[in-house]
């Protein structure tokens, strides 16, 4: 009995590339000796983060990290020919599969935008070399890197469902910028014979998300965790998404420094938000990344065609890029590139938790609520609405919900931010409300799911009424006598738009919610009415800090901070006249405790 | 290229390594004893290592193995060709199939061309061409591609002059012989015992069969013939509902 021929052996590269001859050039080749001096320092510089601390990627999965970063894109191409052998298959159904299967890497951060490209039935194969590459390929749009998705008619030898090649090398570095994904239509049965696959909502789409993580460099896991990099699908991860071993052994990112030697590797923690922004840009619209830095208190840079975002503290030291635009000694080329499009940034403690939500106007893009737990992987959910509910009937012993209420419904084309408290229980929800009035509601949240659209509030809310917009963020541990967070309230009341500061403790609980700043009011008559209030914490200087922007005849691009640590009293740390340019969003607690993120994304000048 | 140089100072170094001095020593009729004299162990491509099959591999059986072949010859490598005879075709304007011309760019497969010093089974001739296709260079993680029309091979093993031992099959489709992906096996310093690469878990495994003697006596068991027809199959990387597709391991890809 051949039991391997009932195996779903999703085998890295057998009769292909094997990428243990990738992994294996550094050392056959002195050419790429430094990629190999670069695999032996990255645990150097990578930060304590789950898998990548005790190397389980790199040691024991040789071929992690192989594949260069330097797209922005990566064209998919579809072979389907073959789709007949498959009974009541088509090819747009195996083109949905293969972008599901995009999808699902898309949502990881550390590895670059994949676009399906379109349908090549004559593309079997793709060359050996880069320059061969780039001659079939000479007006690829994100850059060489290309993979191909070929459905073939029939069965691998062994039963596996898929391979990866890797092609397209520059022979010169050993760097790969191709590969090609076997997807086979058949396994051979304990007798050796060809049966062909029933096309559902697993196949081909495991066999292909997990072909296309060896393109990413992940390796299979060793050590038995759950993974999609799981050879074998009839094993433990039966749920088609990403691990906590994918998310950590994707490799790592790369960024390009334009002062230094160009691209450079970044730390593993520039796994983030990312792929909403960059999903839709291209080559001819420009990133704009904004870092805040608590290491030297505010600071702030951006990048054209970065695709990735990036954190920076002094725990996590890179040095090579230079602040185009640092808060307090602000230079105009980082604001000039023109209007920020939208939006907010999430945070999480201990990497618990992420949430973004993303919508403009201007783009046709569709109101987006993402959400990310270290134990699921990303999910990806458009939502239109949330149902926020309150427990009526808390057990508070077991803490379980005996009886729901809804209270509102929320429409995520209104700003909805998040932030994991570092006890890991609870997460904090600022929301905009619908209601004939305009009001924000705060919220701790016990209960997220994005994809039911429900919040699940144990501990009553607290209204915040009259808000137009808002910015919050919290301080990275309770301190007695102080707020956890601050919330900045655009306020419109008395025929004036002014400031409000409302300082809240989700960690004593509802009773916690303190109005700070009752005697604080910036008037500002320029003040937009909905736009982005940016709010961070300094570990730094254990101060809050808020940006924002007015507009009108003597507007401009306002950073403010706290006096103390309080946050009840601020002063105007820069201030950019003449400048239209919405905020910044700022997320605080990314991935360690002393990184704080933000981001905007600006429109082509 | 200072790849070449590498792989050029790479071959010299092992080149002058190997003796390809063969001794055949034959006692009597009976106990035939083969030692050939070599200088240095043989270099062999690895199929595969990293892959995951639910199977461990198991070595086949040493009857199975030899029946399961058309030939099995120990040769000395005398030349590694670029073969473009025939060509996969793959490329965003061309047609699918084989072709045997190409205006765009070839990757192409590689013959090898051997001076059989033995021939434990077959009729192969005196020299014998081996056709290894871009499928199967890929399953030895070897990179050939033609860089002005030379033939450039990466991370290849293979040393002319060197001994190695084959077990072939033809395609009387297209009157090719190859290994298919049947491991190569390779010759200690004593010239007497033999060696196979471990195969990848989802590659076909080699025989446990240590000496050039123990090949000989391989044959003429009775072995099942589904047994052999098994292991056949296992050697192609691909099998249809018509049978096991060959031209990757056969041949080169035009892409234009």
């Amino acid at each position: 009995m051949r039991e391997k021929s009932q195996s779903l052996g999703l085998g890295a590269t057998t009769r292909g590339g094997n990428p243990s001859r990738m992994t294996g050039i550094p050392i056959a080749w002195p050419h790429c000796l430094g990629l190999l001096l670069l695999a032996g320092l990255l645990p150097l510089v990578v930060p304590n983060l789950g898998y990548a601390q005790g190397n389980v990627c790199m040691d024991t999965n040789p071929e992690v990290g192989m594949v260069p970063a330097k797209a922005k894109k990566i064209d998919v191409y579809v072979n389907s020919q073959a789709i007949d052998a498959i009974p009541n298959a088509n090819q747009r159904d195996f083109h949905a599969i293969v972008h599901d299967a995009l999808g699902i890497w898309n949502e990881q951060s550390g590895s670059i935008p994949l676009m399906m490209v379109e349908e090549d039935g004559n593309l079997n194969s793709l060359p050996v070399r880069k320059k061969d590459c780039e001659q079939l390929f000479p007006e690829a749009r994100g850059g060489l890197p290309v993979i191909v998705v070929k459905l073939v008619d029939g069965c691998d030898k062994n039963g596996a469902l898929g391979h990866m090649n890797y092609k397209c090398m520059d022979v010169d570095t050993g760097e790969v910028y191709g590969a090609v994904v076997d997807v086979y239509s058949g396994y051979l049965d304990a007798n050796d014979e060809c049966v062909t696959k029933s096309f559902s909502s697993k196949f081909p789409l495991r066999t292909i998300a997990h072909e296309i993580g060896h393109y990413y460099g992940v390796g299979h896991p060793k050590n038995g965790e759950l993974a999609l990099m799981e050879p074998t699908s009839g094993a433990k991860s039966t749920k088609i998404a990403l691990y906590p071993y994918d998310q950590e052994c994707t490799r790592i990112e790369n960024g390009y420094n334009p002062a230094g030697s160009g691209w450079e590797t970044v730390p593993v923690s520039t796994r983030s938000l990312s792929i909403f922004a960059r999903e839709d840009l291209g080559a001819e619209q420009r990133v704009g990344i904004g870092v805040t830095s608590s290491s030297s208190g505010v600071s702030a840079f951006a990048q054209e065609y970065l695709p990735a975002w990036v954190v920076r503290s002094e725990d996590n030291p890179v040095s090579f890029w230079i602040p185009q635009a640092v808060f307090g000694d602000l230079q105009t080329d980082f604001l000039d590139w023109g209007y920020s499009i939208h939006t907010l940034v999430e945070v999480a403690a201990s990497r618990q938790f992420v949430s973004f939500l993303d919508y403009n106007d201007r783009m046709d893009e569709l109101p987006r609520a993402k959400v990310a737990t270290s134990e699921t992987g990303f999910k990806d959910d458009v939502v239109q609405m949330l149902d926020v509910v309150y427990c009526h009937k808390l057990d508070m012993w077991t803490q379980d919900c005996h009886e729901e209420a809804k209270i509102i419904p929320v429409s995520t084309n209104h700003r909805l931010v998040m932030a994991a408290w570092p006890d890991q229980a609870s997460t904090i929800v600022v929301f905009k409300v619908v209601t004939s009035e305009p009001a924000l509601m705060f919220a701790k949240v016990s209960e997220i799911d994005y994809q039911g659209g429900r919040l699940l509030l144990k501990t009553p809310g607290m209204w915040l009424e009259s808000a137009q917009s808002f910015g919050f963020a919290c301080r990275e541990r309770h301190v007695d006598g102080l707020s956890d967070c601050v919330i900045v309230l655009s306020m419109f009341d008395e025929f004036q738009h002014h400031l409000r500061v409302v300082g809240v403790t989700p960690s004593e609980s509802h009773s916690g919610y303190l109005v700070l700043g009752e005697d604080f009011r910036v008037d500002y008559r320029g003040l937009q009415t909905d736009q982005t209030i940016s709010v961070w914490y300094s570990t730094a200087d254990e101060k809050f800090y808020m940006s924002f922007t007015e507009i009108g005849f003597g507007g401009g691009f306002r950073i403010m901070e706290s006096r103390d640590s309080v946050g009840d009293n601020w002063v105007t740390t820069a201030w950019l006249p003449d400048v239209e340019q919405l905020a910044p969003s700022v997320g605080s607690s990314w991935t360690h405790e002393r990184n704080t993120l933000s981001y905007h994304r600006n429109e082509a000048p | 290229m200072k790849a070449k140089t590498t792989s050029f100072l790479y071959a010299l170094v092992v080149g002058v390594l190997v003796v390809g001095c063969v001794e055949e020593k034959t006692t009597d009729e009976a106990t035939t004893t083969l030692v050939f004299e070599v200088n240095a162990r043989t270099k062999l491509p690895r199929m595969g290592g990293l892959e995951e099959c639910v199977e461990s591999g198991t070595p086949v059986d040493g009857s199975v193995w030899f029946d399961s072949t058309d030939a099995i010859i120990i040769g000395r490598l005398a030349s590694l060709e670029a073969a473009t005879d025939l060509l996969q075709s793959s490329g965003s304007e061309g047609e699918g199939g084989l072709k045997q011309s190409c205006v765009g760019s070839i990757d192409p497969a590689v013959d090898a061309v051997f001076e059989v010093v033995h021939a434990f089974k077959g009729s192969v001739g005196q020299t014998v061409r081996v056709r290894l296709g871009q499928g199967l260079l890929d399953a030895y993680g070897i990179i050939a591609f033609l860089d002005n029309g030379q033939l450039e091979l990466l991370f290849s093993p293979f040393v002319v002059g060197q001994l190695y031992g084959l077990p072939l099959h033809y395609s009387t489709e297209y009157e090719l012989w190859s290994p298919l992906l049947d491991p190569l096996f390779g010759l200690e310093m004593n010239g007497s015992s033999i060696f196979f690469m471990e195969s990848g878990r989802c590659h076909p495994q080699p025989p446990l069969i240590a000496s050039v003697q123990a090949i000989g006596a391989a044959q003429g068991h009775n072995t099942s013939v589904e047994e052999v027809e098994r292991r056949r199959r296992s050697l192609y990387s691909v099998i249809t509902a018509a049978g096991p597709k060959e031209e990757d391991l056969l041949f080169g890809w035009c892409f234009e």
